[in-house]
């Protein structure tokens, strides 16, 4: 914003903002100018946007933050305010009595903010049959609304003694047994409430209060049906909707809610998992990178909830957790894994349709648990977590693996598609046949395998992988192809899972069923190697890719030509398997030469060739970017950064991945990565923000896949000199990759360049504690002789 | 009352601070005066956080004027307004370092000060009011003046005017534009229009 810009919006607004709201248009017309007298209508949209905001800001800034002692509380209809007992963005609430003397009653008066409640007694009006008949002993009843004499809105609500939930039980330290017992009450009232249509839209623990009895603990929901008297609906303008939306507390909204849109008893699951989440472990379900609002409404409509498990793993809060529970970290850990896990989560999934059914289905499994029974709720499809990168990063290297995993992944992706091509008529028929007694079977085995009751789609993946291996061996004797295809299903599942291990018998399975059945240069039998080689790669079985695949580029070469698509498809695995062996080995050197090759008969084959060899979902362009990345990686890795520079600009040249992609953000991360490495820090620099920006919209921020970027920045940074800058850069590294206590590899690496940039920072002692406490890790995971290792010890002062 | 005795004595006094010399008389009892009643808003407007101590508030405000001028009473007032503001602000940085690593925070206030009152919560508002403050006082740095004294320190219009030297009118205008301007950024923070009716109590 500049000077003068501002002085114009500050001319216009001071004297719209005296203007009475219906002359405000007329003026606004005429003054929002520019200098030469055209509309300006950038000025009119800030001056309109103050003007929205000036009640609010009136009353923000305005309002006495405490009482005035000298002012009288106003009249509130019957009511007589006697102590204000709370304040908040939305208005103050009192204690207050009846006035009128008609009978004792004590009522908890919210006076509500101007401006928030302008429709408020209309709507009231509207609800009031509705709220009337919510008469439970477990929900605040709504007594009255009307005007107080200062002209608020005021609402008057059954005054409840008790304390808010979370409060109730931590003080008392309740295990997790009377906190579910609890929490049953709060379902139970809840879903009373739905019964009668009545949505609560704020479920919290402020508005959940627990006070002690001589019949026990007494649960009572406040603000039932409130947040719909306070809300806006269709006859106010934009501006106020999203005013009225932020008065919920974002870190208990659901997703839809955010969203802006309407809430529906699904909202209140949501409301609940969220309050259940908090009783569980102390915490909310997500780590957003910062308080600010946006953070958190990023995180409830993106991230994935920590599993309440591994959130009391923490040691720091485990501790406070476990206490607070009259428990062991390590036993609350194991009483939350598994039912309470899967409960939770069930109830705080994003889509509203996927969550328990109703506040009494989440009681019911909560029953089911304590009971000891099976549970409803399954983990969510965890196919999309690719496990490999996240599991065993191992720099560049692991990262080109991903990078042409989708490469050769994808040369088998028309499985399900019939490929129809004249002669190939027949051929494809066979395949469609097979591509139903495929389907068939997988329909067959998920029927088989749902527990009645639950949604289809929550079945635990590894479960109904188990039961289809199972039977692979003994239902399809008679149909060979078929029994491929399903063993190559069912791999690509594994891998997927993460269990690459489980993944290679079934591709070598597959393999060897075609090559029985099938002309060895069949279509089928080149993607059944392709895939094969993948997964030996994935699992370090290097020697196993180099005879197989050794002997596909010899077969392939002669029958179908040494310039065929297919022999440059089967090239990178013998590079990247070259690539993997000791730095110094022979063997490595020799991938330099697969990849060239591979480009080279790429480039001899052509576009057009390599689309209809390859029916995978890469580009020619994309694929070649994979071959270029590989190529520089293998320099970089092998200390020729300079011959790096080459490939890598044709790999960001070709790549045509979306910014959202992680091939993309690997190839990203990779070049900036060489350029640090050329000490060529501001491009480097600049790369590396913008693979952050993209992995944390692509991932969340709590996903690995966000972390290494992060990490790669913080060490850009660091090397850069801007040590201080690269510290918080760091640390939130290593909050992803699980703190500092984490000892994974990737954590030890971010342990490692944050104790190095504190040092570097002037932070010498708070450095040398992180480098001190990171080094045994550093020595097991790298090696005592690591540059790593060394310069950790190094700058501890160690021998 | 006289404003010329009172900026010879002003300068007297802070000329004191500033040899580190324990500052006495009339005028150290009335600016502590001054300080302690824009340290009690300031207080009551962080709403219910009885760990901002109004003492500690006053002593770090001081601190902060150390080598400034001041022209007068009223002048004097101005620059207590942006010694508390640096104060709050401190306050908040020292709470997000407690929370980042303990050990690193800056609390460049004084050495002494190594915990900060403020919640998290209260950190990150005043991370927020800052960030936006220092945007508008780019643009306008007389508005950011007036922010000052009215928000931070507490004073009326009347006595804004007179501390910055500017009809009152201005100061009307200034702050109402700016307040509009602050509340919205204030609104994309969490805090600003947090936890409503919380009848906790």
């Amino acid at each position: 914003m500049t000077s003068d810009r501002w002085h114009a919006i500050e001319a216009v607004f001071d004297e719209a903002a005296d203007l009475p709201p219906s002359e405000r248009r007329a003026f606004l017309e005429r003054a929002c100018r520019t200098p030469e007298g055209d509309p300006d209508p950038a000025l009119r949209e800030e001056v309109e946007r103050l003007l929205a905001l000036d009640v609010g800001a009136e009353a923000f800034f305005e309002s006495p933050a405490v009482p005035a002692p000298d002012r009288a509380p106003p009249e509130a209809g019957p009511w007589r305010l006697l102590e204000r007992v709370g304040v908040g963005g939305m208005g103050e609430v009192w204690r207050a009595e009846r006035a009128d003397g008609a009978f004792r009653q004590t009522a908890a008066v919210k006076l509500v903010r101007p401006g928030l409640g302008d429709d408020l007694l209309r709507r009231f009006r509207s609800e009031r049959a509705v709220l009337a008949r919510l008469d439970h002993p477990a929900i605040a009843r709504l007594l009255d609304a009307g005007t107080a004499s200062d002209g608020r809105p005021y609402l008057a609500l059954e005054f409840v003694e008790g304390e808010p939930i979370t409060a109730f039980c931590d003080r008392r330290r309740l295990g997790v047994n009377d906190r579910l017992a609890l929490f049953a009450d709060v379902c139970e009232a809840v879903a009373a409430a739905h019964r009668r249509l009545v949505v609560h839209r704020d479920i919290k623990p402020s508005n959940v209060l627990v006070a002690e009895t001589p019949e026990g603990p007494r649960v009572k929901l406040l603000d039932f049906g409130i947040a719909k008297l306070l809300d806006a609906d269709g006859d106010v303008s934009l501006v106020q909707t999203r005013a009225d939306r932020r008065v919920l507390t974002p870190e208990y909204a659901a997703p839809e809610q955010v969203r802006g849109e309407a809430p529906t008893t699904a909202t209140d699951v949501y409301g609940l998992g969220v309050l259940l989440y908090d009783l569980l472990t102390g915490q909310r379900p997500y780590r957003p990178a910062s308080r600010v609002r946006r953070a958190i409404e990023q995180a409830v409509l993106e991230a994935d909830p920590t599993d309440p498990s591994t959130a009391v793993t923490d040691a720091q809060t485990a501790r406070a957790a476990a206490e607070n529970r009259a428990t062991q970290p390590d036993r609350l850990r194991r009483r939350l894994r598994g039912d309470l896990d899967q409960i939770v989560l069930k109830a705080l999934r994003k889509a509203p349709e996927r969550r328990y059914d109703g506040a009494a289905a989440l009681a019911a499994d909560l029953a089911r648990h304590l009971g000891g029974l099976p549970i409803e709720a399954r983990p969510e499809s965890t196919g999309y977590r690719v496990g490999k990168f996240v599991r065993r990063p191992r720099g560049p290297v692991a990262a080109a693996c991903v990078a042409l995993l989708g490469v050769l992944g994808g040369a088998g992706a028309a499985l399900w598609q019939a490929r129809a091509a004249g002669a190939e008529r027949d051929r494809a028929d066979a395949r469609a046949a097979e591509a139903e007694a495929v389907t068939g079977f997988l329909v067959d085995l998920i029927g088989e395998a749902r527990p009645s009751g639950s949604d289809g789609d929550t079945l635990r993946v590894r479960d109904v992988l188990d039961a289809g291996v199972a039977q692979l061996d003994t239902g399809f004797a008679d149909r060979p192809l078929v029994a491929a295809a399903l063993a190559t299903a069912f791999a690509r599942s594994y891998a997927k899972l993460g269990q690459s291990e489980r993944a290679v018998p079934l591709f070598r399975r597959a393999l060897g069923l075609r090559q029985a059945h099938l002309d060895p240069l069949d279509p089928d039998v080149l993607q059944a190697e392709n895939a094969l080689a993948l997964a030996f790669l994935n699992t370090d079985h290097l020697d196993g890719v180099d005879s197989l695949m050794t002997a596909a580029v010899a077969a392939r070469r002669a029958g179908l030509g040494p310039a065929h698509p297919q022999v440059a498809v089967a090239l990178p695995a013998l590079g990247l398997a070259a690539d993997a062996r000791r730095p110094d080995s022979l063997a490595r050197a020799k991938a330099e030469g697969y990849f060239r090759e591979a480009l080279d008969v790429l480039e001899a084959a052509g576009p057009e060739a390599f689309a209809a060899a390859y029916d995978g979902s890469t580009s020619f362009d994309g694929f070649r970017s994979g071959l270029y990345y590989s190529l520089a990686v293998h320099y970089m890795t092998t200390g020729r950064q300079e011959q790096a520079v080459e490939p890598m600009g044709q790999a960001v040249a070709l790549d045509d991945a979306p910014p959202e992609s992680l091939s993309h953000q690997i190839l990203a991360n990779g070049y900036g990565v060489l350029l640090r490495q050329l000490e060529r820090y501001d491009e480097s620099i600049a790369i590396h923000r913008g693979v952050v920006e993209a992995a944390r919209r692509a991932h969340g921020p709590d996903h690995a896949f966000y972390g290494y970027p992060v990490l790669s920045l913080g060490s850009a940074l660091q090397a850069s000199g801007d040590a201080a800058g690269a510290v918080p850069v760091l640390r939130e590294a290593l909050r992803v990759f699980g703190g500092p206590e984490s000892d994974s590899e990737a954590a030890l690496e971010t342990r490692f360049y944050l104790g190095r940039a504190l040092v570097e920072a002037g932070r010498a002692a708070e450095g040398r504690r992180v480098l001190r406490a990171a080094l045994p890790g550093l020595a097991t995971t790298f090696g005592p002789d690591n540059v790593r290792t060394r310069i950790a010890r190094e700058l501890t002062g160690g021998a | 009352m006289d404003s010329t005795t009172l900026a010879e004595e002003s300068t007297a006094l802070l000329d004191a601070l500033g040899r580190g010399e324990a500052p006495s008389g009339a005028l150290f009892e009335r600016l502590y005066d001054d300080l302690r009643r824009i340290a009690e808003r300031q207080r009551a407007r962080w709403v219910g956080n009885d760990t901002i101590n109004t003492t500690a508030l006053v002593h770090e405000a001081y601190l902060k004027l150390e080598g400034s001028t001041v022209e007068s009473r009223s002048h004097l007032l101005a620059v207590a307004s942006r010694a508390m503001r640096q104060v709050l602000v401190s306050y908040g940085e020292a709470r997000k370092a407690q929370k980042r690593g303990g050990g690193a925070a800056h609390t460049a206030i004084n050495d002494e000060i190594m915990s900060s009152p403020f919640t998290e919560a209260q950190a990150d508002r005043a991370a927020v009011i800052e960030d936006a403050l220092a945007r508008l006082e780019e643009a306008d740095p007389r508005a950011a003046r007036v922010v000052e004294c009215r928000f931070f320190g507490g004073l009326t219009v009347q006595e804004t005017a007179e501390a910055l030297g500017v009809s009152e009118a201005t100061v009307a205008r200034s702050w109402r534009a700016a307040r509009a301007w602050l509340y919205g950024e204030l609104q994309n923070d969490v805090t600003g229009a947090r936890d409503a009716l919380d009848v906790s109590s």
